[in-house]
């Protein structure tokens, strides 16, 4: 309990997260941020190749933190004084623990998504840049019935029932990243059907930058009321979607980008891209969109621009970028119920630097006179 | 000489003495006919925003050939007489060897070698353009990190040459330089289009009357062309800043040519004639055209022709030399030192506030005001400490970071326009002046409390006057700093967040800048904690502020620089050298302020 709350303690953790973030830094020249968090700051253990075997060289980032965040308790209990001279230390420390939770809740259930809207065009949902679903989609009537199973509770050679559909699915072969090539199939799978008869997928190595997408290639064995219906081949890398004959009706299966579906419509009235006169520096970006209510049918109009995001119904749209000669916008969406942690955190820090550093000079100053 | 002590007398002096550096420093025109001086003070738009044309020179001749001045056969060319012999004196002009090439593979695609010299004129490039057009055209489809030190030097030819030939046609109706004939011809051209068009169409058109029409159409597509590609913009309009080319084809819709576009055609010529009488006569009958000239214009003028912040680091030169000189024999020094270091200290923050008010933008917006910034606060630091602790250790720090601050700016400088335009995501004053200039203060603390730590572990190593009362009032000093710089450091660390938050929807991004921010608080936070703990005592802190140093650098340069190899070219990776040099130093005092106490000096 006496190290578990000890200053020793502090001083090490410190020192091992300043590396760990001096680490992620540095890997950023060769990986994208996604993958440089992944590999100092997740698991236990930062993972290394040394001589060709891999084994834990460092405790990982989230490791630190949670003994930090222990040992700040602990400290709190067993050697923080009260006193008014301490206040300002006191506030700084419960504006870290704040933000240590604020951090653990963003990273468990903030969402980012992307919305990509041509001028004039509408959209009800937004799409994850990392993750997939199997979307399976079926008319009715003059609405469309849609089952999303996301990617990762696909496991391989694993059957999963899906009972809306009557059918389940078991995951013959899977590649995190391929190559799809127009060849016929070289016969290792049987049973294919739909595109899978005129593709060969090829593995290649997961690209760890941000701005390359990974194309992730499933062969999804289907079993319609248990009578094996075919193995269907799905990727993100193919646009079209492929029809599905079951019992249950007519489907249509892809595999996509994570669709997150909003109560309302966003229509996208105007893209503007100024530049500086004579120059190609962006002077500004903005969307001015339509938002209305599906239910209520009310709407209102907002323009968004750099630093002036929307915030609606616990979502919030931020510029992000724009494509097709600045026609489409590209907006980011970000769902994070706890961003208000860091905005208490702020406070409580900052007002206690200040006033821990006040009471440093008035004492300092006494001490002098 | 009681005289020499009275404070205002040394005040007068340390004044005189200032104002005679910024005079000698100041940018001279040569004694020619015509009056450069003058023309240097036209307004232009260049890069998105109004200057004079004497700072559009400047900066050219900065990025393209990394001086202020080019030597052509021994002869010293400014920058303005350059451009203007770059329009008016092609032929003279890019035979000028002004173009710095330092990549090795670059001159061997030349056919030449580094060793045949580093310099090279428009015209030693002209028979390889194609190749270099086709070079770049590989180039600019890799990503930039991703380019190798040959590629990098390649894509910055490639600009530097592009800026090059459109500097050239600034003034230029496509063929030669500009006559005053073909500016009537095209007058006269239009206005004869134009009564075309009235009468009614091209039915019965003489043979001279169609090949009019020819030339006009073919002068109109040149002069399109020229508009389209155009990097300056010098002809004032009710649309805003037109380039000259835009000026002259004025006159197809209103008969007339813009009578700035006619003036500046006048210029060349009375140029290249050497006419100073019509040089001025022309001048200023532009200016009359293009008046009233914003007071930021003029100020930008007075500030590219007298460099403050170049003077300033000569005299922080000085009395960090004066201070030692002072302390190991002179001590009447320190006085006249402390009120130098004043009176810099104005001239740099009018030179700071001359930069706030040309931009309209509060005084951190890229790496070279952040130099000039951190170097500012930090001498603003110092002297406010020196006030307090009169012990000229204070006044050593703030003669050595103005300087070093200032010689880094100076450098950067030759990358382009310091006052460029900021880009839409930084297009906010609020966050400007607030996340950035906390971070920035940050840096000028802890580079403050760097070199403390510096000090102390001089004093109680290498002297024996060192005394315990020294000691601990040198050790309260470096941790009143830390806790000002952990002050600033989080408070500008959180505040990001908060834009980041603002902006993209997540209050940390890891991004390296962010990360070299969270560096300094945390080393900070360590340094008071292992304090706390009793891990490290007065010589523990002095080391670990050295240390701090380093963090810093890193986090305001090193970030920047990530991907830059060792073997690489050109001034960023230059600059990576010395930044890598910095930290072998700092790692070296560390490794001599380990050493035991028995080997000290002092007896502490």
């Amino acid at each position: 309990m006496k190290f578990l709350s000890s200053l020793r303690l502090t001083v090490i953790c410190l020192t091992f997260l300043m590396a760990l973030v001096f680490f992620t830094t540095l890997a950023q020249v060769n990986v994208g941020v996604l993958e440089a968090k992944r590999q100092y700051f997740s698991g236990f253990f930062v993972w290394k190749s040394v001589f060709g075997v891999t084994i834990p060289v460092f405790p990982s980032g989230i490791v630190i933190g949670w003994v930090l965040f222990v040992n700040l308790i602990a400290a709190h209990f067993t050697r923080f004084k009260w006193g008014v001279d301490k206040v300002g230390i006191w506030l700084i420390h419960s504006g870290l623990i704040v933000l240590l939770i604020g951090s653990a809740c963003t990273y468990y259930l903030a969402d980012e998504t992307q919305m990509v809207l041509p001028e004039g065009q509408s959209a009800t949902y937004s799409e994850s840049q990392q993750r997939l679903e199997v979307a399976l989609i079926k008319e009715v009537g003059d609405t469309h019935q849609v089952i999303s199973i996301p990617y990762e509770v696909l496991k391989l050679n694993k059957p999963l029932s899906v009972p809306q559909a009557g059918i389940v699915v078991i995951p013959r072969v899977m590649y995190a990243n391929s190559q799809l090539l127009t060849l016929p199939p070289d016969g290792t799978i049987a049973g294919l059907m739909g595109i899978a008869r005129q593709l060969q997928v090829r593995e290649i190595d997961v690209f760890k930058k941000d701005n390359f997408r990974n194309i992730s290639s499933v062969y999804l064995e289907v079993l319609d009321d248990h009578r094996p219906k075919g193995v269907y081949l799905l990727s993100n890398g193919i646009e079209v979607s492929q029809a599905l004959a079951l019992e249950s009706g007519n489907w249509w299966i892809s595999l996509r980008a994570f669709r997150d579906y909003n109560p309302y419509v966003m229509t996208l009235k105007d893209f503007r891209h100024d530049v500086y006169p004579g120059t190609q520096i962006p002077k500004n970006f903005s969307s001015q969109v339509v938002v209305t209510d599906s239910k209520t049918g009310q709407s209102f109009e907002s323009i968004i621009y750099m630093n002036h995001p929307l915030r609606h119904q616990g979502k919030t749209y931020y510029q992000a970028s724009f494509s097709d000669n600045s026609t489409t916008s590209i907006l980011q969406v970000v769902h994070n119920p706890s961003w208000i942690f860091p905005y208490l955190a702020s406070v409580l820090m900052g007002v206690g630097l200040i006033v821990q550093f006040g009471l440093h000079i008035v004492k300092a100053r006494r001490k002098k006179s | 000489m009681t005289w020499m002590t009275s404070r205002w007398v040394q005040w007068g002096i340390a004044c005189i003495a200032v104002g005679l550096i910024i005079l000698g420093v100041a940018k001279s025109f040569p004694k020619s006919p015509v009056n450069l001086d003058k023309a240097s003070q036209l307004p232009v738009l260049h890069g998105g925003r109004e200057k004079p044309l004497g700072a559009v020179a400047l900066n050219a001749l900065m990025v393209i050939n990394g001086h202020q001045e080019v030597t052509v056969k021994g002869k010293r060319i400014d920058a303005m007489t350059w451009f203007f012999d770059m329009v008016a004196f092609p032929e003279k002009a890019n035979e000028y060897p002004v173009f710095r090439v330092y990549h090795p593979d670059i001159h061997a695609m030349l056919g030449r070698t580094l060793e045949d010299g580093k310099y090279l004129s428009f015209n030693q490039f002209v028979p390889h353009l194609i190749k270099i057009d086709q070079e770049y055209a590989k180039i600019s489809k890799i990503d930039r990190n991703d380019r190798s030190a040959y590629q990098r030097a390649l894509a910055q030819l490639y600009s530097q040459l592009r800026m090059y030939a459109q500097l050239q046609q600034s003034v230029s109706m496509g063929k030669g330089v500009v006559s005053l004939e073909d500016i009537g011809r095209f007058e006269t051209l239009s206005q004869f289009g134009h009564a075309l068009v009235e009468e009614g169409g091209v039915a019965s058109l003489t043979n001279d009357e169609l090949e009019q029409v020819g030339q006009l159409v073919s002068q109109f597509k040149t002069l399109q062309q020229l508009d389209a590609d155009a990097l300056l913009r010098i002809v004032p309009s009710p649309q805003g800043w037109i380039s000259f080319q835009a000026g002259v084809l004025q006159s197809l819709s209103s008969h007339r040519i813009h009578p700035v576009a006619f003036g500046y055609a006048s210029l060349v010529q009375d140029y290249r004639k050497g006419d100073g009488v019509a040089f001025s006569l022309h001048l200023e009958a532009i200016t009359k055209q293009v008046s009233p000239i914003s007071p930021r214009i003029s100020l930008e003028y007075w500030m590219t022709k007298y460099p403050f912040f170049y003077a300033s680091m000569i005299v922080y030169v000085i009395v960090a030399l004066g201070i030692l000189v002072a302390w190991i024999k002179y001590d009447a020094l320190i006085p006249w030192m402390y009120r130098l270091t004043g009176v810099t200290f104005f001239v740099h923050t009018f030179g700071l506030a001359a930069r706030i008010y040309i931009q309209g933008r509060p005084p951190v917006t890229n790496l070279y005001s952040s130099s000039v910034f951190v170097g500012w606060a930090a001498v603003l630091i110092c002297v406010v400490l020196e006030r307090y602790f009169k012990n000229s250790i204070q006044l050593l720090i703030a003669a050595i970071m103005g300087f070093v601050t200032l010689i880094i700016a100076h450098h950067l400088s030759f990358q382009g326009d310091t006052l460029e335009m900021m880009q839409a995501v930084l297009d906010s004053n609020f966050w400007l002046s607030t996340h950035v200039i906390t971070i920035t203060l940050g840096y000028s603390a802890v580079f403050v409390l760097g070199f403390l730590g510096h000090i102390y572990l001089f004093k109680s190593i290498f002297t024996k006057t060192f005394t315990q009362d020294d000691e601990s009032s040198l050790y309260r000093l470096m941790m009143g700093v830390a806790a000002f710089a952990l002050l600033l450091s989080t408070i500008g660390t959180i505040l990001g967040g908060i834009w980041a938050d603002q902006s993209w929807g997540r209050f940390w991004g890891w991004d390296p800048k962010e990360n070299g921010a969270l560096l300094i608080v945390l080393w900070l936070a360590i340094i008071f904690h292992a304090r706390l703990a009793g891990m490290v005592k007065g010589r523990g802190v002095a080391v670990m502020a050295v240390f701090a140093n380093i963090v810093t650098a890193f986090s305001w340069f090193g970030v920047n620089m990530l991907g830059v190899g060792l073997h690489s070219y050109g001034f960023m990776d230059s600059m990576f050298q010395w930044l890598i040099a910095f930290v072998m130093i700092e790692l070296i005092v560390i490794w001599i302020g380990l050493a035991p106490k028995r080997m000290w000096r002092s007896q502490l």
